[in-house]
């Protein structure tokens, strides 16, 4: 696969398609929808636990600096954030674009009884709810099925396209959804369209077709079942596989480094840029699960997200599409207070409330709640928390979206302040 | 819950049963293999799938004569290549090898006993972690677990290499819990706790990081307490012992066995078991002492594992899905035929997975993506080079062989006959031709085969023509929901 996809024309795309069994997105109709400038939500997974306490840095407190001789940010190094506060030394734009009123932090984020296990956990943060076992649909699906409307060809599902995974083989719960079918892209290269077969068999790409018909014609007189469930996913992947093809032709207004994280923000900036239906994104930036040796890495990837995300919101800046757009980050947990190790080996273990950032539009910029609070700890050592983060989503819902809350969480939870409404 | 299935004249052990079997137990099988199933009946087939011998000596021997990167990973340069030629060498121990139960369990294990080689990025490493799964496949749960907690590649994944006296690591303490042996919140954060304290020691040495060793100086020797049972500290190279008592405890626990049983019946079951089955098979295991194999006989015996209605009840998980096709259309060199690739691009890259809890299985792998990239995967088979023979370094599979029960009397190839003929092969795995699908449905199959013939240019012989059409068929019929399932 070319590391430079090359840009189709519209009579490529035409002929793509004609291969694939879809029509490209301006043939539905869909460019003439992206002038709704609707609403988009871009969630952002600092996967495996990002140190929040690391990240916005009580440097103010002495309790801090005690549980962490080998990993406290200091007062001398990281960048202004208030009297109390540091940001860890990585996220100097982050910090500029904060002291700019660009950015929302809500510290103490959590959840009542919080579970130490990454994937018990995240299954709370995507389902957007506490009981156990989670709902299959997950929050963001749900907040789409209460939104979006029906696709003419399609209802009452909606397009393929609006729920979208990025740097995910299969799509993460956050996105499922009753009415609609989420897709999962690990990355622009890996979702263009095949390429006509040139295998020993001399098989042209008319066979590909006749499969897909072949497949629903089999498959339409059987029910919603399992198998129908299977030819109708063939079909949303190949449209939102030629949907994403017109994302390859591409002209930056800002500058990007060379990061997945980045790579994944970029394809969401193409996709928006295009008109494309998406409404929400989940982008995922791993590694966070810093167990031991968290110095250098951790740094490196706050340094990665800082980078990344200040690209994202320049090109969107730069094509007037930050209006549309909010950002907001989820993460497993926080982490222990206490370091574990000595030196550059100090690593922490798995904690429980942590902090979300936003950025964008439709935020109430500033740092929202109190401090952390160091002296209180729960009985393993973790902070407490004093926001629960479905106060956030509601905020999501309703004020960026105007959608009810407890549609969508099952629950009435006050609209975060952290979000205008 | 598990009584044993007792044919009858109105309910026999017949071809659709051992086909389950042998989808189950292992890839599915040839007709031959399932006419032989049936011959041994139900107990003897069982027993023929459980009661495989620790190494595969014909399936060493095969390998040892195509020798390159299939036996020797460290002919490639990169890290990358070193994974790969691992990866291509498992996929062709699950296509080509005679004991595909063992093969099943150890791709069990590993998603298990999740690695990541992006963490563990040491090609030795990960060879011996795949090993070390294979050998312990079917054997004491008890050994498994030991195996794995002293596996370097483990001990590096999960950071206990790096967890001292002073510093203990939770990671591994925990995920023993959660994920491998108990589940999660089966145990307290105490609990966690204590087993970092316990296992600190447990490392490889500083230079040679591909074995395992126990160090006494980073070992905390003080008492501890698992399960609000005391567990006395000890001092020196007797530290080890702490560890090894610590598993001893939590194997011997109901959770355990639940746990243990719950996997079983999920991975060769239902994506989600009755609790009654778990519990029944729980006994089943408790019984035998965790012993796999045992478990494994009394469910596949089962009455309920045997049920029709247990048939093409389970999603493939993408290695599941290309080894049965592979299998299916008799594959040769399936080393050569980026098998990894495919189960890459449908989202199951072994030694990949994303996360130290494995993949998610059934429906997350009937979504948009995978779905897309199974009809590649279909295509991609089906366009692999014709070769009645064996020809050393080329992935082939043998077209005229598979169309040869499609034909006429006069030789000709019957487009009806070729659907049943593939439909049986792929998806049932049977000999016997019969119709699988309604008229509507098939008449469809049949249009499109016969599509594929009038595209066929003209000016190619016969026999060639032909194999356009069987390729057509393998296209289409992998690509159906029903080679989605097992």
């Amino acid at each position: 696969m070319s590391s430079r996809p090359s840009s189709l024309s519209r009579r490529d795309l035409l002929r793509a398609g004609a291969a694939l069994g879809v029509a490209p997105a301006w043939l539905r109709g869909l460019e003439r929808r992206a002038q709704d400038r609707e609403r988009v939500v871009v969630c952002v997974e600092l996967n495996g636990g990002n140190d929040g306490l690391n990240t916005v840095a009580p440097v103010g407190d002495d309790l801090y600096h005690r549980a962490r001789p080998d990993l406290a940010v200091t007062a001398r190094d990281g960048h202004p954030l208030d009297d109390h506060h540091r940001w860890h030394p990585s996220l100097a734009r982050t910090a500029r674009r904060f002291a700019d009123g660009g950015v929302a932090v809500v510290q103490g984020v959590g959840y009542p009884r919080p579970n130490l296990s990454h994937f018990s956990s995240l299954d709370v943060w995507h389902s957007g709810t506490r009981t156990s076992p989670a709902p299959a649909t997950g929050w963001l699906g749900r907040l789409a099925d209460a939104t979006v409307a029906p696709d003419v060809e399609t209802r009452p599902a909606y397009d393929p396209l609006t729920l979208l995974a990025i740097g995910h083989d299969v799509a993460p719960h956050a996105l499922r959804a009753e009415r609609g079918m989420p897709v999962a892209v690990p990355s622009l290269d890996r979702s263009v369209i095949p390429t006509a077969p040139e295998g020993a068999g001399g098989m042209e790409a008319a066979s590909r077709r006749a499969v897909l018909e072949a497949l629903e014609r089999t498959s339409a007189s059987r029910g919603t079942g399992r198998d129908a469930r299977i030819a109708a996913a063939a079909r949303a992947a190949r449209q939102a596989a030629l949907d994403l093809a017109v994302a390859r032709d591409f002209e930056p207004r800002a500058e990007w480094p060379d990061s997945s994280l980045a790579r994944h923000l970029g394809l969401v900036a193409r996709v928006l840029s295009k008109g494309l239906p998406t409404r929400f994104f989940l982008v995922s930036q791993r590694g966070y699960d810093t167990h031991a040796i968290q110095g250098a890495p951790h740094a490196q990837l706050l340094g990665d997200l800082d980078a990344a995300l200040h690209a994202f919101l320049t090109e969107l800046e730069a094509r007037e599409l930050l209006d549309r757009v909010l950002v907001v980050t989820i993460s497993d947990f926080g982490r222990r207070v206490a370091q574990n190790g000595q030196g550059a080996g100090a690593g922490t273990d798995h904690g429980a409330a942590s902090i979300q950032m936003l950025f964008g539009a439709g935020i109430e910029p500033g740092l929202h709640g109190p401090p952390a609070d160091l002296e209180r700890l729960d009985e393993n050592g973790n902070l407490r928390h004093l926001v629960d983060f479905r106060e956030v989503y509601a905020g999501v819902i309703g004020g960026w979206l105007g959608a009810d809350p407890k549609a969508v969480l099952g629950d009435s939870f006050r609209p975060h302040p952290a979000l205008r409404s | 819950m598990l009584q044993p299935f007792e044919p009858t004249a109105d309910d026999p052990w017949d071809a659709a049963r051992a086909a389950h079997l042998a989808r189950r137990a292992g890839f599915g099988g040839t007709p031959a293999e399932i006419e032989r199933l049936v011959a041994l009946g139900p107990a003897g087939a069982v027993d023929a799938y459980v009661d495989f011998p620790d190494v595969d000596e014909p399936l060493e021997e095969a390998l040892a004569a195509l020798g390159g990167d299939l036996v020797d990973y460290s002919v490639g340069r990169t890290t990358t290549a070193r994974a790969d030629a691992i990866r291509r060498a498992w996929l062709f121990r699950m296509v080509h090898g005679g004991q595909p139960l063992q093969e099943k369990l150890t791709l069990l294990w590993h998603d298990h006993f999740a690695i990541q080689a992006t963490k563990v990025l040491r090609a030795p490493m990960l060879d011996a972690y795949v090993r070390t799964l294979r050998a312990h496949a079917g054997g004491p749960f008890r050994s498994l677990v030991g195996a794995v907690a002293r596996d370097p590649a483990m001990l590096h994944y999960l950071d206990n290499r790096e967890s001292t006296r002073e510093a203990p690591n939770e990671n591994w303490g925990r995920e023993l819990v959660e994920l491998f042996t108990l589940g999660v919140d089966r145990y307290d954060q105490d609990d966690v706790v204590e087993l970092a304290r316990i296992f600190t020691g447990w490392t490889t040495p500083a230079r040679n990081k591909h074995e395992f060793v126990f160090k006494p100086g980073l070992h905390d020797d003080g008492d501890k307490v698992l399960f609000g049972e005391p567990l006395a500290g000890r001092t020196g190279s007797a530290g080890v012992e702490e560890g090894e008592e610590a598993l001893d405890r939590i194997c011997a626990r109901r959770d355990c066995a639940l746990f243990l049983a719950r996997r079983l019946a999920e991975w060769f079951g239902e994506h989600r078991p009755p609790d009654k089955v778990v519990e029944a098979l729980a006994d089943a295991l408790v019984e035998h002492d965790l012993d796999v194999r045992e478990g494994l006989r009394v469910l596949f015996r089962s009455r309920w594992f045997l049920a029709r209605d247990r048939a093409f009840s389970l999603v493939r998980n993408p290695v599941d899905l290309v080894v049965a096709h592979a299998r299916a259309v008799g594959l040769q060199n399936a080393d050569r035929a980026g098998l990894e690739r495919a189960t890459r691009r449908m989202g199951m890259s072994l030694l990949e997975p994303p996360s130290v809890a494995g993949w998610e299985h059934g429906d997350a792998w009937t979504g948009p993506s995978t779905a897309a990239a199974r009809l590649d995967v279909a295509l991609r088979i089906a366009e692999l080079p014709h070769a009645a023979r064996r020809v050393v370094g080329r992935a082939t599979i043998d077209l005229d062989a598979l169309a040869a029960p499609a034909r006429d009397a006069d030789g000709a190839l019957d487009h009806g006959k070729l659907v049943d003929v593939v439909l049986a092969r792929v998806v049932r795995q049977s000999s016997a031709a019969q119709r699988e699908l309604d008229d509507e449905r098939h008449e469809v199959l049949v249009e499109f085969l016969r599509g594929a013939a009038d595209r066929a240019p003209t000016d190619l012989a016969p026999h060639k023509r032909d194999r356009i059409v069987v390729r057509a068929a393998l296209h289409l019929v992998l690509s159906l929901p029903e080679a989605a399932v097992a």
